[in-house]
């Protein structure tokens, strides 16, 4: 205790704002992960299942959506959060803060999720789509049944990476007052040039982010025959 | 009873426009293992897809017992196709469900009980003989007992028809062997039609009653399975035929010429046994009775769904008329002859036979 109070000072005065800042970055994660997930994973499944050849073919919805998608997609974090501070305050009231955060992440995660489920999914072999088709499965039928059951491990592994990335993001979003560890890295570190501080914020994320891999990991294990 | 009618379908890319089935009729009956032969390419995956509708053709009609499937909305297709069970070449069965979750798949929603689907699938499962790896994964299964499977889980809901595309192309010759013996055995079992496509003369020979040739989307000859091995009337039966009875080699040389002997009437002949005659000394008889040299230069027999079936390639020398008689004697005697070859200094009266 000695040791750290002398290598880390600030770390130990500062405790209890990052337990905070760490509880907050999760409850950001979790929030914006979630919601991501509950969009992005039907988004993936119709950018497949519309695509030419495949179980319900629609050029336009296919088209369109898969714009849509990419403009997220291509848009750097930083300029995506202040971009559509709009947007953000009309759906959280504020653009500042833990819910000023979780707007702008579940807009650049649920297209990142999208295409990561799409490409989960297209790796399920299409013979078993057909033999579903000739046993008479509809389409809907075939989405949840197979696809969705097929393509779990996918999509558990599209999430793991979603959930890594997204704990990147809320660092970002912390840097302007949406909380969380990199809003606690750089207002009480960076900014007082306490090394320490950041330093402990960076080991905290290192290992939340290890975690949640390593849990990925574990499920598709599991998951995968 | 299944009948397909003037089917046709090309297929569009930017610059090509490729015809896959160009017209094609069949008729096919109940009860019967029919068997569709073509080379790769030749429209025959796409002809058994037309049948319960993967495909769609541009034109024609598929009937079966009555229903036009070409005709119906997409819920009531999916009802026929719960008649119409399906196996394929890589068996195509999901990865993340077990031997009993991949046949219990098409039994779900149907308002059967747990313990109906459960007695359902394990007697299914008793029937391709695959008990033993009802909590098994695909994943640790051979090919033959991933087929099995696939064989359970097309059975599901008690089909009239089963269409196999291809369905021992990823086998070895004994996983072949004993997924085809269980196809007939099914066949009669459950007075099953089957329809088989491939490219193997030899799964033809093994279980078809009847078989189509296609080449090119048009199916070129028709017949049961002992007339076409006996009278291929087209240049890919022939070749076929010759495969699987291991002379297409010879005919090759043959056609080289090495008999050599212009100046005797020398006439080179396929003959065709079938069934119990197979049995018969007819080729010594003959060379006694017509006085003739008959030398044999190929022979073998093969079982066609359990009929004998002979080919001996015999060559005849000698007074061209009594060679002429003996054919004859033999066509009496329901010996099936081809001339191959006609060679020497007689040869005005050798398209007679033929």
């Amino acid at each position: 205790m000695e040791l750290i109070k002398q290598i880390m000072p600030n770390v130990v005065n500062l405790f209890p704002d990052l337990i905070k800042a760490c509880g907050d970055t999760l409850l950001m994660v979790l929030i914006s992960g979630t919601i991501a997930s509950i969009i992005g994973i039907p988004m993936g499944v119709i950018l497949v299942v519309t695509r030419e050849g495949n179980l319900l073919e629609n050029k336009y919805v296919n088209s369109i959506l898969g714009k849509i998608v990419n403009t997220f997609r291509s848009l750097p974090f930083v300029i995506l959060l202040t971009a559509i501070v709009p947007i953000t305050r009309f759906f959280a009231g504020t653009t500042i803060g833990l819910k000023g955060a979780i707007v702008p992440l579940i807009f650049a995660s649920t297209p990142f999720v999208a295409r990561q489920v799409e490409s989960a999914l297209l790796e399920i072999d299409p013979g078993v789509i057909e033999a579903a088709e000739a046993m008479g499965s509809s389409p809907f039928e075939i989405i949840y049944r197979v696809l969705l059951v097929e393509g779990l491990p996918g999509i558990v592994y599209a999430l793991t990476i979603t959930i890594v990335s997204l704990i990147g993001f809320s660092a970002v979003a912390g840097t302007v007052g949406g909380g969380g560890l990199g809003d606690f890295a750089i207002r009480y570190g960076y900014q007082y040039y306490r090394m320490d501080i950041m330093i402990a914020a960076t080991i905290v994320l290192l290992l939340i982010v290890n975690m949640v891999q390593g849990l990925g990991e574990y499920l598709l294990k599991k998951l995968s025959h | 009873m299944i009948i397909l009618k003037d089917l046709t379908k090309t297929y569009k890319s930017k610059r090509l426009t490729v015809g896959a089935l160009n017209q094609v009729s069949l008729t096919i009956d109940k009860g019967d293992i029919f068997g569709i032969i073509g080379y790769s390419g030749a429209g025959k995956s796409t002809l058994i897809r037309c049948i319960n509708l993967l495909e769609r053709p541009d034109s024609g009609r598929v009937m079966i017992n009555g229903t036009d499937l070409t005709a119906l909305s997409p819920q009531a297709l999916r009802k026929q196709r719960e008649k119409i069970g399906m196996i394929f070449q890589h068996f195509n069965l999901m990865k993340r469900r077990n031997v009993f979750e991949n046949v219990a798949y098409p039994l779900k929603g149907k308002g059967l009980s747990k313990d109906e689907i459960q007695a359902k699938v394990l007697k299914l499962l008793e029937l391709v003989g695959i008990s033993d790896k009802a909590y098994s994964y695909p994943s640790q299964l051979s090919g033959g007992q991933k087929q099995r499977v696939a064989i359970a889980r097309a059975l599901a809901n008690d089909p009239e028809v089963l269409l196999c595309d291809e369905a021992t192309s990823a086998l070895d010759p004994q996983n072949t062997k004993s997924i085809l013996s269980l196809l007939k055995e099914i066949n009669q079992k459950l007075n099953l039609t089957v329809v088989i496509i491939t490219h193997q003369m030899e799964v033809i020979k093994e279980v078809c009653n009847k078989v189509a040739v296609m080449e090119e989307g048009v199916v070129v000859e028709e017949g049961s399975i002992i007339d076409i091995f006996s009278r291929p009337q087209t240049k890919i039966s022939k070749e076929f035929v010759a495969h699987t009875m291991g002379y297409e080699n010879f005919e090759k040389i043959l056609n080289q010429g090495f008999i050599k002997d212009s100046n005797r009437y020398e006439l080179t002949v396929r003959i065709s046994f079938v069934g119990q005659i197979a049995g018969q000394a007819f080729i010594s008889k003959i060379s006694i009775e017509y006085g003739i040299y008959a030398n044999i230069l190929f022979g073998s027999i093969e079982s066609l769904q359990g009929v004998p079936f002979g080919s001996l390639i015999v060559s005849f020398t000698g007074n061209s008329n009594k060679i002429q008689e003996a054919i004859g004697y033999l066509e009496e005697n329901n010996v099936k002859v081809e001339v191959l070859k006609a060679y020497g200094a007689d040869k005005t009266d050798n398209a007679q036979c033929s």
